[in-house]
């Protein structure tokens, strides 16, 4: 898949251009203009996103201590970006209680998943302590 | 990232718009609010398979 910058520009013109002419014209049709401009441009965007993402978990992987918390630091990302896509699109929808709530239970869920990750810091930091006597 | 598809949802837009400006025109009142719901309708089931699409992307990219 080819993308460039002017398409783009081009198809963020055109949402928005939609968006304006329909906002004048009939103000329930904006709200799907803006939606598939954002779905759109966002898919592009995770799509390009894909060889750095790729990149960076090769580069977790090659340090042992830092291999097994890039599954984990990379999940993280994942759910906080959904969480704030569909936070957005509820926000966007006029709905700003059930974004929050969205939100919330995206942290809790990332808190959730880096419970191992705190476990094995905390058990490295009492090993570190009782070897130093304290 | 399909401008046709944006193009779509703008076509739609428009087409429910002159169809209710008529209607209320002509005193079909009634109709307008059908015409106006069927025509969300048809752009939202338009745009759910773009979401789904972009949600999976994401999923499959983080390792969901």
């Amino acid at each position: 898949m080819e993308i460039n910058t002017l398409k783009l520009c081009g198809f963020a013109i055109v949402g928005a251009a939609g968006a304006m002419l329909l906002r004048e014209v009939r103000r329930e049709f904006e709200l799907p203009v803006r939606l598939t401009a954002t779905v759109g441009l966002l898919t592009v965007c995770v799509l390009m996103a894909g060889p750095i993402v790729k990149y960076a978990a090769e580069l977790f992987g090659l340090s042992p201590i830092a291999g097994e918390a890039a599954t984990i630091v990379l999940r993280a990302v994942g759910i906080a970006m959904l969480t704030r896509l569909g936070s957005d699109f509820c926000r966007d929808m006029g709905v700003p209680s059930v974004a929050a709530a969205l939100e919330t239970a995206g942290k809790i869920e990332m808190l959730l998943l880096s419970l191992p990750l705190l476990s094995t810091a905390l058990d490295t930091i009492s090993g570190l302590l009782s070897q130093s006597g304290l | 990232m399909d401008v046709t598809l944006i193009l779509k949802v703008i076509g739609i837009g428009f087409i429910v718009a002159v169809s209710a400006q008529i209607l209320g025109k002509t005193g079909r009142d009634e109709q307008v609010t059908f015409v106006i719901i069927a025509g969300i309708v048809a752009v939202i089931a338009l745009l759910v398979g773009e979401i789904s699409t972009l949600f999976t992307t994401i999923g499959e990219l983080f390792g969901f």
